[in-house]
């Protein structure tokens, strides 16, 4: 039986976005919306991502490169302020395996005519399953794909 | 001034418990064992609910006598019989969010005794009416007190 | 991970007498004259004034003189913060660990083998 461990980490990102906070949170309140910018790299194939975005509400989205291992994203919406604040717990599974569970706090703070955007992510990673800076390295992708979508909708109006 | 929403933080707990892992893991795991020594100090426990399992949700509702207004909500993540527990939990007062917290239980032999570590990380959720975490925050820092002397 | 602050330890060194204890207790219910924060206690009003003032300076508690009537209210500002609810959260489960200790000691009796003897 291998030797059970953990380690908690921290991380904090802050982004700017040119529209206001509703906009930024309307990014995040659909499935279809969301799917637009919460997506794994290019190469990897996806799957359908499931929102249900309310407190008590579930979201789920899987993905991996192809014929490779299968990671799969697993929330649970904690606390709902629109516009303000979302508050969230997941888990990340590769495969069958629990590889971290994580608690996520995503602020939506006005500056000016734009948003503020602060992800604070508390983690316990599994087992060995520490990724030395991965998950944050994951997650500013995810800010830039979101800056994209932003952009791209912005212009279409 | 910028009003912030959220502020993070992260508790570590240690004890040495003179029982083998399992017992303490039990201690955990069994309804009737828990709810001798899982209550909240001079407060009393209005409703609650057991499900210790991979998913499964607890509930919590007590506070003070004639007035259990806060409701503590359970999800468990990640259960290792019996070297480790995560779960996360929301606090709210009357329906009012006060912190969510991400913990850790770890249960490791130590020699014949147990080493128990508990981590718990913290998103407290300021703003909104706090008027509640006032009073909780209060008489639970003058029981603790009174404990102590 | 949050730093201790010093004005919780003020705050605890003031809670750590029983009689200011009493005080903030009643103050929590609500705002309260000095001479009402004195009636149920015994001793002079100026021993009680005495233990007033060593609270507003932990900054748990706040008065106001309108006319003659001096009022103590709780201070909203010193409570309302994440230091106090973490600690809150680390004594709650210290608290409980505790008595998860005294738990395992009690059944410990239950669970051992029975000699045969």
């Amino acid at each position: 039986m291998s030797k059970r461990s953990t380690k908690h980490a921290t991380f904090t990102i802050e982004r700017s976005f040119a529209v206001p906070p509703a906009r930024v949170f309307a990014a995040y309140t659909d499935a279809k919306a969301k799917a637009r910018w919460f997506v794994g790299p290019d190469e990897w194939e996806k799957s359908n991502l499931k929102l249900d975005f309310r407190v008590g509400g579930r979201e789920s989205v899987s993905g991996g490169p192809p014929g490779g291992p299968v990671h799969f994203y697993n929330a649970l919406y904690q606390d709902i302020v629109p516009n303000e604040r979302i508050v969230m717990t997941y888990e990340m599974h590769m495969e069958k395996t629990r590889i971290s569970v994580s608690l996520g706090t995503t602020e939506f703070k006005p500056a000016g005519q734009g948003t503020k955007l602060v992800y604070t992510e508390q983690s316990v990673f599994l087992d060995g399953h520490d990724d030395a800076g991965a998950r944050e390295h994951g997650t500013r992708a995810l800010f830039d794909n979101l800056d994209t979508a932003l952009k791209r909708e912005a212009k279409a109006a | 001034m910028t009003k912030r929403s959220a502020q993070h933080g992260t508790i570590r707990l240690e004890r040495r418990y003179k029982a083998p892992p399992n017992r303490v893991f039990a201690a955990w795991a069994e309804p009737e064992a828990r709810a001798k020594w899982d209550v909240p100090g001079r407060w009393v426990i209005a409703e609650q609910i057991f499900d210790f399992r991979e998913g499964g949700r607890e509930l919590k509702r007590f506070g003070p006598k004639g007035d259990p207004r806060l409701v503590a909500d359970t999800l468990y993540l990640d259960i290792v019989p019996p070297h480790r527990i995560v779960f996360s939990y929301s606090m709210t007062s009357r329906g009012t969010p006060i912190s969510v917290s991400l913990t850790t239980i770890e249960i490791s032999a130590a020699a014949k005794d147990t080493h128990l570590l508990l981590t718990e990380q913290i998103a407290f959720l300021d703003g909104q009416d706090n008027a509640a975490n006032r009073e909780e925050g209060l008489a639970s820092m003058l029981d603790k007190i009174g404990k102590t002397l | 991970m949050l730093q201790p602050s010093a004005p919780l330890d003020l705050a605890f060194q003031a809670l750590a007498d029983p009689t200011r204890r009493i005080m903030v207790e009643r103050l929590s219910r609500s705002p309260a004259s000095v001479s009402e924060l004195a009636r149920p206690l015994d001793m002079t009003l100026s021993a009680v004034v005495q233990h007033l003032a060593v609270l507003e300076a932990s900054g748990l508690v706040r008065s106001e003189k309108v006319g003659r009537v001096r009022t103590c209210r709780i201070e909203p500002q010193a409570l309302r913060s994440a230091e106090r609810w973490i600690s809150e959260r680390r004594a709650s489960w210290e608290r409980r660990l505790d008595r998860l200790g005294d738990f395992l000691s009690e059944t410990e009796l239950l669970a051992k083998p029975r000699r045969k003897k």
